[in-house]
């Protein structure tokens, strides 16, 4: 106590407005607060099942009881920081100020707010810490490679060994078209190249010839086109329909007739990367040449010793599963050349008559040899069917030869559980990016709360409760007028005239509050108007951007260097435009105060 | 030329002198002004521990006269040269007028001087534009008409800065929130005193105002006697060049009343930095004892303008309050040539036609005759009759 003590008569008789804001006290309540999120964020992680638990890093925070308490703990320590910050008011009493004085105070209330807002980054730079901790990038990422490398062998679903899916050897990957209609192969394929027959159905394999699709748009019929649709849509228009990619002169047909028996799904078609956090395309290649080199050999033992690898794989991540490489080894079907026979369920099958409808697919076939007495066995058809068998030393019995279905002592299954959330959030501890949404909205959150106590502190509860009723019918009036315009005045689109009136009507509120100082209007009129012009130079400043961009034909729009600029820097242009009207307003604040009532 | 005795040295005399002859209280502000006088942070320090060992003497305060004597000749150790700033003029009114309610009541036209170092009082019935004519010359509302120029020392930045130099202080002051020290240490710290300075001035402002024993105190633990002098503390730490108070006796107790007045006057007088001060209140007699001029306002108009000065100026009026009946005062006054007799349910007023009669020459007529005075005042110079109707 007695340190709080000296330090608070060091600041008052010092440094009054540090004193009065308490900026020391809140910076180091802030410290303290964002070291216990940091510790709370730290403890809260103890093994790879915490971390499986959400999606993003951002999660733990937001869907958690962390942002309530952080919130919660916000409000209280604001709202009580807020009443010593109220009870002494130098400018109120014309105390005497330097001229900077109140743009200093509300960068200091920007300050307060924002420590006080931001537990967010420490609790997650806990849970960081403490991810660093536990794991190494390469030990992760070299698991990863693990999973993707056995995901060839997970069965996971059909669809993934389909031949759409292969992206090995080249000219893999390729589109694909297929029919089993006569009447619709001159539709669908272009049967003046390449096409083969299989199993009943005709296919062709293509690339789209993007080059040749381009140039279209660029120079003939589609030039009408281009100018309505952006860049980034071209691929969405002509899939809608503005391109017709049926049309068979934008194919690259390719023979691919060697591979038609990977029409059927085959684990030679898997391509698919399981787990993509940290791998670059040399991984892909890497593991599609594992893929082939492994499948090529066909060699059980080795693909056993795989398949115990991923075992032991999936026991150190305590994946639930129960296979057993025996079945394994069956389903992957090297006998078949790995056509796929079924899937390995992605989890538990629990109830009874699910198990019973499923144990059906999970079988192999097993020879049995039946002997078989022959004594009865007179008639001319019976005869003729144990003919085939061979007999026993004393002709007395025939070895007749069976096919029966094994069924699989269970229905095997793989739970990869929360894995890749797992993967995602060690990769993003080590590979950060920075939460800029989550600064952008603390920023602005900060910013709002610091205007509108500089507000309380500069002109009293009476001018913010006069100027939230002003503010709300001037947004009444702006609705009505927006539905007005758009019913009876049909110039423009809905959006453009929201906006155009919007802007219209926040730069009008500017206009009267720079009157109003001017020409010294009453004072609490004054008031009322320089306080809604504070919050809204910067909406209009944002508002009347769009309106521009939204002017803009769209390829100007991606083309407009100083659209590209804003869409980069756009929220900090914004944030020093808000900031420097403050230090203006602030100046004509300070008169404003001592204009006799 | 070197032996001229200043107005310091004067004051420092003048300290010792009500110390020595027992008025110890008066002795010990006065020397607590002379050390203010003087700036000085030794002087500040040395002071200071006179102020604890006087404030924690429950006996007879004579016991101290040499440590007083010791501070003095600390105080005295520090020149502080005459810096004739008293009787220049720092505020100009010139037909100030203001309307309210649609003309329904008027303000002035007032013409008013404020001269540094000189008291207004200012009186009259509760709305009559009293607090209308303080506000108007604190430029805290606007007047409808009329000029009002300021000339201090340092000339004005702008209209905050102006505002910082004009100090009024309403009847009901507003609520501060903290002890009484971290307010008047915030308050003088604005005003370009920082560090060791800041905390002994504020300490010398404590003691000046009889807050020395509440200074550890919130504002909203002191009594209203207390929290005025916390106002005139808090207000003498930015070194004023106007003060203007509105009521600043109302809600005090007797005893506070003359004490305030006293420092009032003691402040504005002071030959450092004398102080223009203009102040309304009902208590005629003690306005009219420290005032060195009286306006009094009646619906909104000034005395002068009532005409009421020149008219009645000469003729004897006095106030009395007697338990005797109207008849009695007639049969004791019937030798002298009353003009009127008005009784307002509480005292009397009598006017006197004869220019000649004497206050004295009534006096003593009523002290020979069988009459009980409770209060007896001669009000002809005072504002007091013109509250008469």
């Amino acid at each position: 106590m007695k340190t709080i003590k000296k330090i608070n008569k060091y600041l008052i008789e010092h440094y009054p407005l540090i004193w009065n804001t308490r900026l020391v006290w809140m910076l180091a309540f802030a410290l303290v607060l964002h070291l216990g999120f940091f510790i709370a964020g730290f403890v809260s992680i103890k093994n790879h099942k915490d971390i499986s638990v959400h999606y993003s890093l951002e999660q733990f925070y937001y869907d958690t009881p962390a942002v309530f308490v952080g919130t919660l703990i916000s409000i209280i320590s604001l709202l009580i920081w807020l009443i010593f910050y109220l009870q002494n008011n130098a400018f109120k009493n014309f105390y005497k100020l330097r001229s900077g004085s109140l743009f200093l105070q509300f960068c200091i209330l920007f300050i307060i707010f924002f420590s006080n807002v931001t537990h967010y980054f420490s609790y997650t730079s806990g849970i960081t810490t403490k991810i660093k901790s536990l794991y190494t990038w390469e030990n992760i990422d070299a698991d990863i490679k693990k999973f993707n490398n056995a995901a060839l062998f997970l069965l996971e679903n059909k669809s993934n060994y389909t031949i759409k899916n292969k992206e090995y050897p080249d000219p893999f990957p390729l589109e694909m078209e297929s029919t089993s209609s006569e009447r619709f192969l001159p539709r669908k394929i272009d049967t003046s190249k390449s096409y083969f027959r299989y199993e009943g159905k005709y296919y062709q394999f293509y690339k789209i010839n993007h080059e040749l699709i381009q140039q279209d748009i660029k120079q003939e019929r589609l030039e009408s086109i281009v100018t309505e649709v952006p860049e980034e849509m071209e691929e969405e228009a002509y899939e809608e329909g503005y391109y017709d990619i049926t049309d068979f002169k934008y194919r690259i047909v390719y023979d691919v007739s060697n591979f038609k028996k990977l029409t059927r799904p085959n684990l030679r078609n898997f391509s698919k990367e399981l787990y993509n956090y940290g791998q670059d395309s040399v991984d892909t290649q890497n593991r599609l040449k594992y893929y082939k080199t492994l499948l090529d050999k066909k060699d059980t033992d080795l693909l056993k010793n795989e398949l115990e690898s991923f075992l032991s794989l999936a026991k150190k991540y305590t994946l639930k599963n129960n296979l057993n490489t025996r079945d394994w080894l069956h389903l992957i079907n090297v006998g078949n050349d790995y056509e796929f026979i079924t899937d390995i369920k992605s989890r538990e099958v629990v109830r009874d008559y699910k198990k019973e409808e499923f144990k059906q697919d999970y079988f192999r076939w097993k020879t049995t040899i039946d002997t078989v007495s022959l004594a009865n066995k007179t008639h001319p058809k019976d005869k003729i069917f144990f003919s085939k068998f061979p007999r026993t030393s004393d002709g007395k019995f025939a070895l007749v030869k069976r096919q029966k279905k094994e069924f699989f002592s269970e229905i095997p299954f793989l739970q990869l559980g929360n894995l890749d959330y797992f993967f995602k959030n060690v990769y993003t501890t080590f590979h950060p990016s920075f939460n800029y949404a989550a600064l952008y909205f603390l920023i602005s959150v900060s910013l709002v709360l610091a205007i509108l106590i500089f507000l309380f502190k500069t002109t009293g509860i009476k001018n913010i409760l006069l100027s939230a009723v002003a503010a709300g019918v001037i947004l009444i009036l702006l609705l009505l007028l927006i539905f007005i315009s758009e019913r009876y005045f049909k110039f423009a689109t809905s959006k453009e005239i929201g906006l155009l009136i919007s802007i219209i009507t926040g730069a009008t509120v500017i206009l009267l509050s720079i009157v109003s100082l001017v020409r010294k209007w009453k004072k609490i009129i004054t008031s009322i108007l320089f306080s809604l012009a504070l919050f809204t130079i910067p909406l209009t400043t944002t508002l009347t951007i769009f309106f521009y961009r939204n002017s803009l034909r769209h390829l100007e729009r991606n083309s407009n260097s100083f659209l590209i600029w804003f869409e980069d820097y756009g929220f900090w242009f914004i944030t020093s435009v808000a900031i420097i009207s403050v230090f203006i307003y602030a100046k004509q604040i300070r008169n404003w105060k001592s204009w006799p009532q | 030329m070197e032996d001229k005795i200043t107005k310091q040295e004067l004051l420092i005399e003048q300290a010792v002198t009500y110390f020595k002859q027992g008025d110890h209280s008066l002795g010990y502000r006065i020397l607590l002004d002379a050390a203010l006088h003087t700036d000085d942070p030794n002087v500040f320090k040395e002071t200071l521990e006179f102020v604890d060992v006087y404030e924690n003497h429950e006996k007879d305060k004579s016991e101290l006269y040499e440590k007083f004597l010791s501070c003095i000749s600390i105080i005295k150790s520090v020149h502080v040269p005459d810096k004739n700033h008293i009787g220049q003029t720092i505020l100009k009114g010139e037909s100030i007028e203001k309307r309210y309610n649609r003309g329904k009541f008027t303000l002035g036209p007032i013409t008013i001087e404020l001269k540094r170092g000189d008291i207004y009082g200012l009186v009259g019935e509760n709305g009559n534009g009293k607090t209308t004519l303080l506000t108007i010359l604190a430029s805290l509302i606007k007047k409808s008409s009329g000029i009002v120029s300021y000339s201090f020392l340092n000339p004005t930045t702008d209209l905050y800065d102006l505002k910082t130099k004009l100090v009024y202080i309403p009847q009901r002051t507003s609520k501060w929130y903290g002890s009484v020290i971290d307010n008047l240490k915030f308050a003088l710290v604005h005003h370009g005193v920082t560090g060791e300075k800041n905390e002994l001035l504020v300490h010398m402002m404590i003691a000046r105002f009889g807050l020395w024993k509440y200074k550890e105190l919130k504002w909203s633990e002191l009594s209203s006697g207390y929290k005025m002098r916390f106002e005139l503390a808090r207000t003498m730490l930015r070194k004023p060049e106007i003060v203007l108070l509105d009521e600043p006796l109302a809600n005090l107790d007797i005893l506070a009343q003359q004490v305030i007045l006293e420092d009032l006057k003691m402040l504005a007088k002071s030959h450092v930095n004398p102080i223009a001060m203009i102040f309304s209140s009902q208590q005629l007699y003690e306005v009219e004892k420290i005032s060195d001029e009286v306006i009094y306002l009646r619906n909104g108009k000034p005395s002068d303008l009532l005409g009421l000065k020149t008219e009645e100026q000469n003729k004897l009026i006095i106030e009395l309050d007697t338990e005797n009946s109207r008849e009695d005062i007639e049969k004791v006054l019937q030798e002298f040539n009353v003009e009127q007799i008005e009784f307002n349910g509480g005292v009397y007023i009598i006017s006197f036609k004869d220019d000649s009669i004497s206050f004295n020459t009534v006096l003593s007529t009523i002290a020979l005759s069988n009459f009980t005075i409770q209060y007896i005042r001669d009000i002809s110079k005072s504002t007091r009759r013109f509250f008469v109707y």
